[in-house]
């Protein structure tokens, strides 16, 4: 059945896609806490303003 | 203990509803509004009786949640306005009675639309109830019930965060699923005359709903009107 | 303000161990899921009526069940809010939320893809597919719920709520689409579990479940780095240091 394939594909792919793409939505966040994180420390800390 | 509760109740509700009654517009505007929806239907369905008959419960149920929504938020509106949201609060008095004010006056104010709405329906949509209308108005009332219990507890933080006119639909649609379904069908099988004696079924169901939803929303709301 | 900050309060250290381990959990977790992809894929034999079709189930299922299991997950964490009143309940949940967003729209679209060439229709409302899209519109109304309650206290109590009641919900849902399909006489879906699927889609299902628990925590770590950063600036702000001074 050549064409279900193609629907298998669509299926296999997109679980991918949207996989790969949540892991590295997850990178960008886990940067940005990050990076709040030291502007709020050192703010806190006294050293910037 | 429970006397004093409920005349608090009365107080809020008499408190909602006159403040409602003093801006007509606001009854005017939400009946409207449902009227408007009715016709928007009628011409995305068609002119043919059949098609219409058929939709009709779902077109009416439809309308009537459009229509209250708008109603919902308004009624938090007044005391956000006047600040007077704190006093309430600070008020001794159990929570559960500034919610069930509030859930009655709703109540009342959203039959008060379908006292409108409804008629409009069975005339455009060229409904034949061989069912009896007294049925029809029981399922109109425990449906509205359901949805005003959970629209008042979900306008309850809708209408104070940012978005409110779509912050409160996106809450309250999803949860109003088993009282849409079981009112629409209850509300279709009894007026073409319920030949399969679906309807008895259909209003258990939603009676059970209601209960359900009722008691919830009472217990989440001492939580959401505190913080 | 009476509840546990989710990590130290002293800001400069941050437990670098626990991120690796994390991190250790995604790599094999990848791995995992591409294995038990081959492994159902190149071992199962089509079936008889859907045909090769029947490998889609390796990623609607796992996926469904995962998407479920997060709801779950969210519920939970919003109870032991509700008791505890400690903030990482909170931002467990709201990870839970957003991940199990991801998976319930996965399984939609998935179980889409996998309806056309079967029933020749991209939706049916049967009480599964129903139900899982009710969710979605649950998870979709939480986060934004969030994104519009700025206050930390409220957003926690309010999500909890939220929270619990959409799960009360679902079964519910469910139960009333099964009832309502039924009436109309309706047949019910058919099962997709034939006992030869069965250790293909176990895989899958382990493979997801370990994707999820990654995703998972490591949004809540972020999250509890947000909230830590939020507390600081708060405090700061409010000992009058900073640009708001």
């Amino acid at each position: 059945m050549p064409e279900s394939n193609g629907y298998i594909i669509a299926a296999y792919v997109i679980t991918w896609v949207m996989i790969l793409g949540y892991a590295f939505r997850l990178v960008v966040v886990t940067r940005q806490a990050r990076d709040r994180l030291e502007q709020a420390s050192r703010v806190d800390a006294g050293r910037e303003s | 203990m429970l006397r004093q509760d409920l005349k608090r109740v009365r107080a809020i509700v008499w408190k909602d509803l006159t403040s409602e009654r003093r801006s007509k517009a606001g009854f005017n505007s939400v009946a409207f509004m449902g009227v408007l929806t009715l016709l928007l239907f009628g011409f995305a369905l068609g002119p043919d009786t059949e098609a219409l008959r058929a939709a009709a419960a779902g077109a009416l149920w439809l309308a009537i949640l459009f229509a209250g929504v708008l109603a919902f938020n308004r009624s938090y509106q007044l005391e956000l306005d006047g600040g007077a949201l704190e006093p309430l609060l600070l008020y001794p008095g159990p929570r559960w009675t500034i919610f069930a004010g509030k859930l009655v006056a709703n109540l009342l104010f959203v039959l008060l639309v379908e006292a409108v709405v409804v008629p409009v329906a069975i005339i455009l949509f060229q409904v034949q109830s061989r069912g009896g209308w007294v049925p029809l108005l029981g399922v109109m009332v425990l449906g509205s019930v359901g949805f005003v219990a959970l629209g008042t507890f979900y306008a309850s933080m809708a209408s104070r965060s940012r978005a409110r006119e779509v912050l409160l639909p996106l809450l309250l649609f999803p949860m109003l699923v088993p009282v849409l379904l079981s009112s629409a069908e209850a509300s279709s099988a009894l007026l073409s005359g319920d030949p399969m004696r679906e309807a008895g079924a259909w209003i258990r169901l939603l009676v059970a709903f209601d209960v359900i939803f009722i008691t919830a929303s009472f217990l989440a709301f001492e939580h959401v009107i505190e913080v | 303000m009476g509840h546990a900050l989710p990590l130290t309060a002293d800001g400069q250290s941050m437990p670098a161990t626990g991120q690796r381990s994390i991190e250790w959990l995604g790599v094999v977790a990848l791995l995992a899921l591409v294995g038990a992809q081959l492994l159902g894929i190149l071992t199962s034999a089509p079936d008889r009526d859907m045909g090769h079709l029947q490998k889609i189930m390796y990623v609607h299922v796992p996926a469904a069940w995962n998407a479920f299991l997060a709801f779950f997950v969210v519920a939970v964490a919003s109870l032991a809010y509700l008791w505890k009143g400690q903030e990482r309940h909170d931002l467990l949940a709201a990870s839970a939320a957003e991940v199990g967003a991801l998976f319930t729209a996965l399984t939609l679209i998935l179980g889409s893809i996998w309806g056309r060439p079967t029933w020749g229709v991209w939706w049916t409302w049967d009480p599964r597919l129903t139900s899982t899209a009710v969710l979605l519109l649950i998870f979709v109304g939480y986060l934004a719920l969030r994104s519009f309650v700025e206050d930390s206290d409220r957003r926690a109590q309010w999500s909890a709520a939220v929270g619990i009641l959409g799960a009360l919900n679902v079964p519910i849902v469910y139960m009333s689409v099964r009832w309502w399909r039924t009436i109309h006489q309706l047949q019910s879906s058919p099962s997709t579990v034939d006992p030869e699927y069965v250790t293909g889609l176990r895989a899958n299902g382990i493979a997801v479940l370990l994707v999820l628990t990654y995703f998972i925590l490591k949004r809540y770590r972020a999250a509890c780095v947000e909230r830590l950063a939020e507390q600081l600036a708060e405090r700061a702000a409010l000992e009058g240091r900073g640009r708001y001074a």
